[in-house]
């Protein structure tokens, strides 16, 4: 096409060629998609609506990861891959939602009562009809709206150590104390926080939000001005926004390219 | 087929859906998101490398890749009969879903806001190539005809099938992409680019 080129396409091309390309794929991306296949499929047939508004509802839960590379997280009580057609439980914190254009609605996430099978068109994240057994991504009835921080989430706290943490029966799968960071599913579910990072000698470092919101009512589906609304001292990185809680913690909102978080996390320094 | 993804990466669980003996055998629908779900898994690193090429970050890739997949995924038999290279199929669909996403969300530029950072991030591995942080900066068609280009190995007449543009339009595209390319490898490297 271009001729004069040469050189420059053959520059190009090593760099298309160039290793470094590559983008590993989180453990479990492949189910969330076809996760999410179905669900598009389903609400297609059954409602044939244009999938707009419903994409909001793949923010929360599914997610294609991208392997995080700064920190070494090995995941604790990750059952084993099964029954993997309803599940949307997001890998935890090695994930990268969706963000399609449309989903710069903000979803209209219910913190809480997550739990009533969603009639065809609420944005309920997680279940479906026909999860028979989604033992993993069970998604039980909170009573009162979800709210993750500023210290904790419900018993668990920033800072406590594991045994701390598996006393308040919260923890998932907690048998083993982490020899490193080890995240933990809550054996409430995934609905409100994804998972927990307990570091062997920080302790409880990282909680990594599903569909809980800051005690300012902030989560995943705000923009960036709600962010700075809530948060003056908002200190922006690389597609993601930080912002202290006041108690030396601090939140981290992690952005989609249409300045919607789609995860984010209240975290202890140094974390892991 | 259960452990058949090896040339996936190694971390990834084979997709327990890709069990072609599993239980829901059942219904026509169930088999077809089976095989949908196989070619997930085969062709997911691929995917990802070439939204990367894309997009021009991993995040952004994550998120075109799954975007897409899931579209074609919920009518993959449809796909299917319409085309016999799936592969190829996403690929394009990739290409201008990337093209008019950004049109719609009109940004200027990448790296518009980058104060300071205190958490680490994942270092961009493309760092310190100049081509590859001029190729972020070029407007997503431009870039789009780069890749479907050189990455690809497409044709002039491919890309405009591809893109439904005319050749007319992959042609003037192409050079204003190379043109800009030269000027800010040239400026980057601090040579001057001789023509």
């Amino acid at each position: 096409m271009v001729n004069p080129d040469d050189e420059l396409g053959a520059e190009l091309r090593r760099l298309f060629d160039d290793e470094r390309l590559a983008v590993p794929p989180a453990p479990g991306a492949g189910d969330a998609i076809v996760s999410g296949a179905r669900r598009r499929r389903r609400r297609r047939t059954a409602l044939a609506a244009s999938g707009g508004v419903l994409t909001a509802a793949l923010l929360i839960g599914v997610g294609l990861g991208v392997v995080r590379q700064d920190t070494d997280v090995h995941q604790a009580a990750q059952p084993p891959v099964t029954l993997p057609l309803t599940t949307t439980s997001a890998p935890g914190p090695v994930v990268v939602p969706p963000s399609f254009p449309d989903t710069s609605t903000p979803p209209t996430l219910a913190p809480s009562p997550t739990a009533a099978p969603p009639a065809p068109f609420t944005t309920s994240p997680t279940t479906r009809p026909s999860s028979p057994s989604a033992g993993r991504t069970t998604v039980r009835p909170q009573p009162a709206a979800a709210v993750l921080g500023p210290t904790g989430y419900g018993k668990l706290r920033l800072g406590m150590t594991f045994d701390e943490a598996k006393a308040t029966g919260m923890l998932a799968g907690a048998d083993n104390a982490p020899v490193e960071c080890t995240t933990y599913r809550l054996t409430e579910g995934a609905a409100n926080i994804g998972s927990v990072t307990i570091s062997p000698t920080g302790g409880l470092v990282v909680f990594t939000a599903a569909g809980a919101r800051t005690p300012e009512k902030v989560g995943t589906g705000s923009t960036v001005a709600d962010l700075r609304n809530a948060y003056p001292d908002l200190t922006a990185g690389a597609g993601n926004y930080s912002a202290a809680t006041g108690s030396g913690d601090h939140y981290t909102f992690y952005v989609n390219s249409a300045d919607t978080v789609v995860h984010w996390e209240l975290v202890a320094p140094p974390g892991c | 087929m259960v452990e058949g993804g090896d040339t996936v990466a190694s971390t990834a669980p084979a997709i327990a859906w890709g069990g072609g003996s599993a239980a829901g055998r059942g219904s026509a629908v169930s088999d077809e998101l089976a095989d949908f779900g196989e070619f997930v898994q085969a062709s997911l690193p691929g995917l990802l490398r070439y939204g990367h090429a894309l997009t021009g970050n991993p995040h952004d890739a994550a998120d075109l890749v799954q975007s897409v997949l899931e579209k074609i995924g919920s009518r993959w038999a449809h796909v299917q009969r319409k085309t016999a290279d799936p592969l190829a199929y996403v690929r394009r669909a990739m290409a201008n879903a990337h093209i008019s996403r950004w049109r719609r969300l009109k940004r200027e530029t990448l790296v518009a806001e980058l104060p300071e950072q205190r958490t680490p991030e994942p270092v961009d591995p493309f760092e310190h190539e100049p081509l590859w942080q001029a190729l972020r900066e070029l407007p997503p068609r431009q870039r789009a005809v780069i890749v479907l280009r050189y990455y690809e190995g497409l044709s002039e007449a491919e890309i405009a099938t591809s893109l439904g543009v005319s050749a007319g339009t992959v042609k003037s595209q192409a050079s204003k992409a190379i043109a800009t390319l030269r000027t800010k490898i040239g400026s980057v490297s601090g040579g001057r680019d001789e023509w």
